[in-house]
């Protein structure tokens, strides 16, 4: 996976960072188990200050996104959620209401609307069986 | 070890009657990479020099590893790199005999990296000093300013007049030096997009005084560029706490804000604005308009 | 202390090349009127012998004393400021002052490298110069240790001018003017250094005024110890 930071950007860059791994985990560029650069080769390689990456691996080790066994190196951990049904409809209300506000005054209608989510999801990993 | 390796307290210089540096007080923790800031003539080096006792100060005092500016040991100079203004370097001798005179002051000299970075920038030891580039020169200070692996690196404008390809070198250097414990680099410097990378913390001076000493994200948080679109015609004036800057183009005014909030934006939209956004902004930018001269603050 | 004196002089080398031919010129050109030192021409004697008492035309004297003197002056002078503007014009002092060792070392070691260096160009001059009067058919008469003396005191004489002119280059003052003020402690040692050249010279003059010669005599060497904690004190103060 390629990592590209905005110094520049209003984000900071850890941010972006923890932003980017959840992408690419949510659409299996990243899988799980798979090993992420150690917070030394990716600081050098993008030429950040290792604090900052430290930071970004912190963030996500602790939101369960990646785990680390010493001495082997950082990994992606499963995609999982222990937050409860309703939490969780109540996250992903949000981005679903900021899609359709755009949807709408990009003037577009349900089914196309509806279409690209569709072929959208198919480049995502999303859960196949439901939750208990 | 201890946490705190450069303090400065009350440092203050005159020039004949010109106050280059006023009251100046900063603490430098062990670990961070600290961002000095400022436009030409705003007193960087001036500072920077008391720091390193080269300079006496009219009123102050500072120390560096715990150690008061003004007697520096030998022994703490050891632990010090230091790169002064224009990568200054002996011009009669060869690479490799100017290495071999500073080899001899420093225990920890790591011969085996300055090899290696000499022979990365395809640098002949054999080669006087003289005879090199502007860039190739500002290569070999860096590199042997880095070689003695110091704890605390002071480096006055170390990219002045480099090419981007050195200068994305040097900035690699400088993060693999922070990545061992307890290294400490303050530098100043007119390249904001590389202080942008590697710095954690950030000081502006302007004209003698320290106006800003904070975090780097501290300060990308408080100061903002905000863009707000009016109606067609419109032009109200706009007197905001904070207002660094005002820009307008036609309806549409930028504006950038020091300790923003969201009040800001509010109060913003209560003026009329119609569209009301924080827009992206580079530490290059935000410096712009935070140090704009005098007549072009509101 | 080592390297910084090697480094000294390895960066001068080609200076003092320049320095030891002008050097001899001026030498040359002082004994013009007595023959060239080097290329041949035997030197006119004037009927007057040389001795102790009846001092006045040591070989030294026969025209290079005076071309020896100013050459030694000049000499020393351009070393010091030299190596002074020279670290100056490169912006290289912050380079030597950060060095790991105390500032007065620094210093120190700088001011022995200048006087290493001033020692190597007249060394070979004065072997020259000594070389030259003792081929036989160009001093006709006898020659005597003593009338190299001045060689000698010149040489010290210069020495210690360069300690002043170090220092008048280092220090940083206000007025131009002032600048050159440490150089006035040369001139007590160099009163000495022609007391020693003319011991009849001294003792018309002392007997004259015995207190004078007398408070000279006392001023040259505090004049040197001024002059090098001066230089101490410059260094520790100097601004770089």
């Amino acid at each position: 996976m390629r990592f590209a930071v905005n110094p520049s950007s209003t984000e900071p860059v850890y941010a972006q960072i923890v932003r980017q791994v959840r992408e690419a985990v949510a659409r299996g560029v990243l899988r799980p188990g798979e090993r992420i650069p150690s917070v030394r080769d990716l600081a050098l390689q993008l030429v950040i200050n290792p604090n900052t990456i430290a930071a970004a691996y912190r963030e996500m080790e602790r939101a369960g996104l990646v785990y680390s066994q010493r001495g082997k190196g950082t990994f992606v951990a499963e995609i999982s959620n222990s937050s409860s049904a309703a939490e969780r409809r109540r996250l992903l209300q949000k981005h679903v209401d900021a899609l359709l506000t755009e949807a709408t005054h990009l003037g577009f209608r349900e089914e196309e609307c509806l279409e690209m989510v569709r072929a959208a999801a198919k480049r995502y990993r999303l859960r196949e069986s439901a939750h208990e | 070890m201890s946490e705190v390796v450069i303090q400065a307290e009350g440092l203050t210089r005159y020039f004949g009657r010109k106050k280059a540096v006023d009251s100046l007080s900063l603490s430098v923790r062990r670990g961070s990479v600290y961002g000095f800031l400022g436009r030409n003539g705003s007193g960087k080096t001036t500072t920077i020099r008391m720091l390193l006792g080269m300079l006496h100060s009219t009123r102050g005092q500072s120390t560096l590893l715990g150690c008061d500016s003004e007697n520096l040991t030998p022994e703490v100079k050891a632990r010090v790199g230091y790169l002064s203004e224009g990568h200054p370097l002996f011009t009669g001798m060869r690479i490799g005999e100017h290495a071999e005179f500073f080899r001899n002051y420093y225990p920890t000299w790591d011969r085996l990296w300055l090899d290696a970075a000499l022979a990365r920038f395809r640098l002949d030891p054999k080669r006087r000093v003289g005879t090199l580039s502007r860039g190739e020169r500002a290569q070999v200070a860096l590199a042997l300013c880095l070689a003695p692996q110091p704890e605390l690196l002071i480096l006055d404008d170390p990219a002045l007049g480099l090419d981007p390809v050195v200068r994305r070198d040097f900035l690699e250097s400088i993060v693999e030096l922070i990545q061992t414990e307890g290294r400490t680099i303050f530098f100043s410097s007119h390249n904001l997009a590389d202080v942008e990378r590697v710095a954690d913390r950030i000081g502006i001076i302007e004209e003698g005084v320290l106006r800003a000493d904070c975090g780097l994200d501290t300060f990308k948080e408080n100061v903002r560029r905000v863009r707000c679109r009016f109606r067609e015609g419109q032009r109200p004036t706009i007197s905001l706490p904070g207002l660094l800057r005002l820009r307008w183009l036609e309806n549409e005014a930028t504006l950038t804000l020091a300790s923003f909030d969201e009040s800001r934006l509010d109060r913003l939209r209560e003026l009329g604005a119609e569209e009301v956004e924080p827009v992206d902004a580079g530490l290059e930018d935000l410096f712009i308009d935070y140090t704009a001269p005098l007549s072009g603050r509101v | 202390m080592w390297p910084i004196i090697k480094k000294e002089l390895r960066e001068n080398t080609p200076y003092l090349l320049g320095a030891f031919v002008i050097f001899l010129l001026i030498l040359d050109f002082g004994a013009f009127d007595r023959g060239w030192i080097l290329l041949g021409c035997p030197m006119v004697l004037d009927g007057q012998h040389a001795s102790w008492q009846n001092t006045t035309y040591y070989a030294a004297d026969a025209g290079m004393e005076g071309s020896w003197n100013s050459a030694c002056l000049l000499l020393a002078g351009a070393i010091a400021w030299g190596q002074v503007y020279q670290e100056r014009r490169r912006k290289t002092w912050p380079l030597l002052v950060h060095l790991p060792i105390s500032r007065s070392g620094i210093i120190f070691a700088k001011v022995l490298a200048g006087l290493l260096m001033y020692l190597i160009v007249c060394f070979p001059l004065a072997f020259l110069i000594i070389a030259r009067l003792n081929t036989p058919g160009v001093w006709p008469g006898p020659i005597y240790a003593y009338m190299f003396f001045p060689l000698l005191t010149y040489f010290l004489a210069g020495a210690m001018f360069y300690l002043t002119a170090f220092l008048s280059a280092f220090r940083s003052a206000r007025w131009y003017a002032t600048k050159w003020l440490p150089l006035m402690a040369a001139i007590p040692v160099f009163i000495v250094a022609e007391c020693l050249n003319r011991p009849f010279f001294f003792w018309e003059v002392s007997t004259g005024t015995p207190y004078m010669s007398l408070t000279v005599l006392v001023l040259a060497p505090l004049s040197l110890v001024f002059v090098i904690w001066a230089i101490r004190g410059q260094a520790r103060a100097r601004e770089y």
